[in-house]
């Protein structure tokens, strides 16, 4: 019954799942936003690639909140904190998604590294609980290795495996959802960008996903993006002041409300 | 440095006429090849060790294949006025683009850290989107440490990282030249090759397949090669000598059925079957190599002892030895291998090479009851039946005309039911060098196979005699600007190609690419097929690295067209893209797509 539960649980989270989503087990639809070039995030290095975590240049703090459609049972809080050190870059992050009946929760630990000119890499660590009170607890380890390579100076290319151990979790070894994901960035200019994404789980079919960033002023960030399957259209605008950032996005849904999200984090 | 994708270099049409003799033979040897991927040896050697600019003597300079003198002397002139170039991007309008391509891959500006290397992803879509993932990542470690790391995953599978090749090449560790950990591929054959653990494939010129002292073991390159083992190798030369010792135990799929295994084609080969691979059966392997070097003859034997066991039933068979033993020289070779019940399979042939001909004669007999288990890996090739054989190949070349012949005549032993088959196989072709750049190509082959008595098909019983004709042709018109080396991708050329199979069906294939800038090329193809036959020949197979199709039997008629883009983002890193798509007059249309990125570090 439990994996009975966790499958259709899987599956309202697969179909409604919009461009904003928490690091939760079912990583899905975590899309453009996470495809940092502004600002270091450990929480984008969480979900999208691990090897993000080597933008961060000292310290970073980050803590989140975000609703999806409107259903208070899809609520997703996290925090993590990552650090700049000579042996390379380490996070470490708690997010919590769901509610009574249905909670996952992750602790995360990253490490990045600027490992050669050309390329970073990163591997982030996830210790996974589920819990559903009526069937009990269920743990497993996953193990995310994500890289970024800088093509040219324009150019950059992101490649992200999550889950790559193929962790079960519970009693019945529910396996946990395998996804490689892609990220062709295109920074002609230093106030504007553009990425194209491709997001594939294994058993599904792909997804992709378009963005555009635009800095207009040095403390104000703004951008658009859009997905298939489903068709998600997502704005965002990020505000800057120091090393203090706010950032909040709103995705919409064909069929059930728009989601609401908002990110703070201080450092660089 | 450059990664195999972006090595690709053609000479400039002004230059043409004064290419170096030795390196026109290479750009012919591409131009002629009918399919796959051809290495050109003198271009790897810079991959793992690439030349210093700052470093670059004149004796360096002029040991860079597929430069003009002009452009050797031109080179020596910039290290002289630019000691400290970064790159060779400010020199790009001194040399020509392909010349550039060859110096970008043959020398770098500065000495690697202590890690560099190169990296390979590829993604390619198939029907209902499920993708196909593929990746390599190859680094170097201060010329003594090569590590490599293959990943792999086709559509349905249930994991992300399906299979898993990885192995290491270390030099000079524990007195040896090199250690290999790792999957590692063996590769036993030597000479002229047509079944079973012998060397290489009959093919339209059968006289490029003779590579001698090709036995070797080296790391898998990828998981694409068949019959992989997991294990460890030492090797090491003293003077002429050099000694190979291999212990490697590998999970395959198979059963044992009383004292004999059986390995289906996915226990040892990385196909689409593999989805029902099961790795079930253990093998270990012990063996030892020995080599010498020569002049001018050279020998190799080999020498292994196997057992394998079920990992669940427990059951397994008496260890067994298998063997073999070359003698080369630059007229004459002979191979023989032994499988455990001293069965025994050889070739013997005879060369000739002159200055306007070259001629093969060999024959080749496998014992009826000859079957090495892990035929593939031993040798490369497995599948042929066991057979007898007498081959006659030439290659002749009189002014601007260039022939290439073989006849084959072939019988099969075997102690089976059904009766043997023999028959005769013969190919011509003809080159005619109209312009320096221009080609015209025709090739006629034919093949007669019979089989007479009866026989069990399908729990059919044939009663009479089975003869299969099939004769191909094929005619074409090629102009040229230059050659891509390496990877075997021709550019910068228009090709017009007809052919077809008697009584079956007919194409019609066209084909150009330009460079598109200094930054990449595009290819494209168009090929109108049609069939006469229900049981055509009209094939569509992709390798998107190499750029080559292929075709596979296809029935009725249609039009084929592909697409395909290079573009170089910086010096070693570059994407390529390939389209290719298929429409029948019925209105069955499929379509391929892969995109591909590689980028050296």
């Amino acid at each position: 019954m439990r994996s009975a539960l966790l499958a259709v649980i899987a599956c309202l989270v697969f179909l409604v799942y919009p461009l904003e989503a928490s690091a939760a087990f079912l990583r899905q639809g975590i899309g453009a936003h996470s495809i940092r070039w502004y600002h270091a995030s450990p929480g984008a290095a969480v979900r999208w690639n691990p090897a993000l975590l080597t933008s961060v240049q000292s310290l970073v703090a980050e803590c989140g909140h975000s609703r999806l459609f409107g259903l208070p049972l899809l609520t997703n809080q996290e925090a993590y904190i990552a650090v700049a050190t000579s042996a390379g870059r380490y996070g470490l992050g708690y997010s919590q998604f769901g509610g009574v009946p249905y909670r996952e929760q992750t602790v995360s630990l990253l490490w990045g590294k600027r490992l050669l000119p050309r390329c970073d890499i990163g591997v982030s660590l996830h210790g996974f609980q589920l819990s559903i009170p009526t069937y009990g607890r269920g743990h497993t380890i996953g193990l995310d290795i994500g890289t970024r390579w800088r093509l040219s100076g324009e150019v950059t290319w992101d490649i992200t495996y999550l889950n790559i151990n193929h962790p079960a979790i519970g009693q019945t070894d529910d396996p946990l959802p395998q996804q490689a994901n892609m990220a062709l960035i295109f920074r002609p200019v230093p106030f504007l960008g553009s990425a194209v994404y491709l997001m594939h789980e294994l058993g599904f079919a792909p997804r992709y996903g378009l963005m555009l960033r635009y800095r207009a002023v040095h403390w104000c960030i703004a951008g658009v993006s859009a997905q298939n399957a489903p068709g998600q259209l997502g704005l965002d605008v990020a505000l800057q002041w120091k090393t203090l950032r706010i950032r909040y996005e709103i995705s919409t849904h064909t069929v059930l409300a728009p989601t609401h999200w908002i990110r703070l984090s201080i450092g660089r | 440095m450059a990664g195999e994708l972006s090595v690709a270099f053609s000479r400039g049409a002004e230059d043409t006429h004064t290419l170096p003799s030795r390196l026109e033979e290479q750009l012919e040897r591409v131009e002629t090849e009918a399919q796959g991927i051809v290495l050109v040896n003198e271009f790897e050697q810079f991959h793992t060790r690439p030349l210093i600019y700052s470093k670059l003597t004149p004796e360096q300079i002029e040991n860079i294949p597929g430069l003009t003198e002009n452009e050797r002397n031109r080179l020596v002139k910039f290290r002289r006025e630019f000691p400290h170039a970064d790159s060779w991007d400010r020199f790009g309008d001194e040399f020509h683009a392909e010349a550039l391509e060859v110096l970008r891959y043959c020398v770098i500006f500065h000495r690697r850290t202590a890690l560099d290397g190169n990296f390979r992803w590829r993604m390619i879509p198939v029907g209902t989107g499920d993708i196909r993932w593929y990746g390599k990542t190859t680094l170097h470690s201060t010329e003594r440490l090569e590590v490599r790391l293959v990943t792999e995953r086709d559509p349905g599978e249930p994991v992300l990282i399906d299979l898993l090749g990885w192995g290491a090449e270390i030099r000079e560790l524990f007195g040896c030249d090199h250690v290999l950990v790792g999957r590692i591929r063996l590769r036993f054959g030597h000479g002229l090759a047509f079944g079973n653990s012998l060397g290489g494939r009959k093919g339209s010129d059968i006289i490029r397949s003779f590579r001698p002292g090709k036995t070797d073991i080296r790391l898998n390159s990828s998981t694409m090669e068949n019959a992989g083992m997991t294990g460890i190798v030492f090797r090491r030369t003293i003077s002429q000598h050099t000694v190979t010792l291999l212990g490697a135990s590998t999970l395959r799929d198979g059963e044992i059925t009383g004292e004999r295994v059986h390995l289906p084609t996915s226990g040892i080969h990385r196909t689409e079957r593999s989805l029902a691979r099961r790795k079930v059966l253990r093998e270990n392997r012990g063996g030892v190599i020995y080599q010498f070097a020569g002049n001018p003859v050279n020998i190799a034997a080999h020498l292994s002892c196997i057992t394998f066991r079920h990992t669940q039933t427990g059951r397994s068979i008496a260890p067994y030895g298998v063997g073999g033993v070359h003698i080369d020289t630059d007229w004459f070779s002979h191979e023989s291998a032994f499988d455990p019940n001293l069965n025994h399979a050889g070739v013997t042939t005879l060369r000739y090479s002159g200055n306007s001909m070259d001629a093969v004669v060999a024959y080749r007999r496998y014992d009826p009851l000859y079957e090495l288990q892990s035929a593939g890996g031993i040798g490369e090739f497995g599948s042929t039946g066991n057979e007898e054989g007498f081959y006659f190949g030439l290659k002749w070349q009189t002014g601007h005309l260039r022939f290439s012949a073989y006849y084959d005549h072939f019988r099969e032993l075997t102690d089976t039911e059904q009766p043997p088959y023999q028959g005769d196989e013969f190919l011509l072709g003809v080159r005619w060098k109209i312009r320096p750049k221009m080609y015209l190509h025709f090739r006629r082959t034919a093949e007669n196979k019979e089989t007479k008595g009866k026989w069990i098909r399908d729990d059919v019983l044939y009663t009479g005699s089975q003869l299969r004709e099939k004769v191909r042709y094929r005619c074409e018109w090629r102009y040229r600007w230059g050659v891509d080396e390496r990877v075997a991708i021709r550019r910068d050329w228009i090709r017009v190609q007809y052919g077809g199979d008697v009584g079956w069906g007919e194409q019609m294939y066209y084909q150009f690419r330009v460079p598109v800038r200094q930054s990449g090329w595009i290819h494209c193809g168009l090929s109108h097929y049609r069939n006469a036959g229900g049981d055509a020949a009209t094939y569509v197979v992709l390798s998107p690295a190499s750029g080559t199709m292929r075709f596979i039997r296809q029935s009725g008629e249609g039009i084929m067209c592909s697409v395909r883009w290079r573009y170089r983002f910086s010096e070693g890193a570059g994407l390529t893209c390939c389209w290719i798509r298929t429409g029948k007059t019925d209105g069955v249309i499929t379509w391929n797509f892969t995109l591909q990125f590689d980028i050296a570090f």
